[in-house]
């Protein structure tokens, strides 16, 4: 038998991609703004989303994205925000979202009316950086009390994210964490990232993250 | 670990290849992976060998990864430069307007077999 080498020259992710594209331009035709959420666990995404929902919960869908259970599905539920579980346990525990799983949850999900998707990717602030799960946004969210050197150690995914919201900032007082270094670190990762600052137990911060979501109203 | 969804993409990629060029034994698969994807060489061979002992004719495969370093590109100043850490603004001038010229990949570069 003889010799053979092949040039392939093929992305990896060639096919999470293309699924990630077909889903972004269907949404974009539905008028559907879509988030990917990403952080380490206990960040305070749940609590950001359900702050959110006496403005939006009419117009707003969640992916939750967790290996186990179901505990921030039912904390969304009850404040009557549409949510769709994911969980990656029973079918290898695979610690980051890929778009397939995505495109199954839209094509089993009644999106109509929806304006904002937002995807609670499961809480690893290293693999679902990996992944475009078809979003017209990432977007980093971070604790103060996770310190300044984050985004200097985890830096796809700040570089991979446009948006970097900081939570928890009423805890600042309690910490040696100065958020103007936090800032400037995470601008030194990614210099374009728009930064918003929100403090979901005082609501300090949230109009800012509302008047996001209001300019990108599609 | 990510590694092991990466490394199931890229088999679905070689053996798509594989067919096509008609090849009984796969000898070699070459992966091109920049640094800025933050993957454990160890664990993509590691995934590699658990995967390939499913599969017929890729008992003797190894994979061989290429790793490029990250460099940035000013569009203000021009300066080009090598990362050695993740401050992604110019070291020459400062401005945050850079681009990523090399460290960015992650795709199949050739097989070998027969």
């Amino acid at each position: 038998m003889s010799k053979k080498g092949i040039k392939v020259m093929k992305k990896i992710l060639n096919i999470n991609d293309r699924i990630a594209s077909e889903l972004r331009s269907e949404l974009d035709k539905k008028g559907v703004f879509f988030i990917n959420m990403m952080s380490s666990p206990g960040s305070g995404k749940t609590t950001l989303i359900e702050k959110s929902a006496d403005k939006y919960k009419d117009e707003l869908f969640v992916i939750e994205g967790d290996i186990q259970t179901t505990l921030d599905s039912e904390r969304l539920s009850k404040l009557g925000i549409r949510v769709y579980q994911i969980n990656t346990g029973p079918f290898g525990g695979d610690c980051h979202l890929e778009a397939g799983w995505i495109r199954s949850a839209l094509d089993e999900s009644d999106i109509s009316n929806v304006k904002y998707l937002i995807v609670e990717n499961i809480g690893n602030l290293v693999c679902p950086a990996e992944f475009d799960i078809g979003a017209h946004s990432n977007a980093v969210v971070l604790s103060v009390t996770e310190g300044e050197d984050k985004p200097f150690k985890y830096p796809l995914a700040f570089r991979s994210s446009r948006l970097c919201i900081i939570t928890k900032t009423d805890l600042l007082p309690h910490l040696n964490v100065s958020i103007e270094n936090l800032k400037k670190n995470v601008l030194k990762v990614n210099p374009q990232m728009e930064i918003i600052e929100v403090s979901s137990k005082t609501g300090s911060g949230l109009p800012g993250w509302f008047e996001y979501l209001q300019r990108n109203r599609r | 670990m990510h590694e092991g969804a990466i490394v199931r993409s890229l088999f679905n990629i070689v053996e798509s290849y594989r067919s096509k060029a008609e090849l009984k034994e796969v000898h070699k698969v070459k992966a091109v992976i920049g640094e800025l994807h933050q993957v454990v060489d160890e664990f993509m061979s590691m995934y590699f060998d658990f995967m390939k002992a499913e599969i017929e004719g890729f008992e003797n495969a190894v994979l061989e990864i290429e790793k490029r370093y990250p460099v940035l590109r000013c569009d203000n100043c021009k300066e080009t430069d090598i990362l050695k850490e993740a401050v992604f603004t110019c070291s020459k001038c400062n401005s945050g307007r850079t681009e990523i010229i090399q460290g960015n990949e992650l795709y199949v570069d050739s097989i070998e077999g027969c």
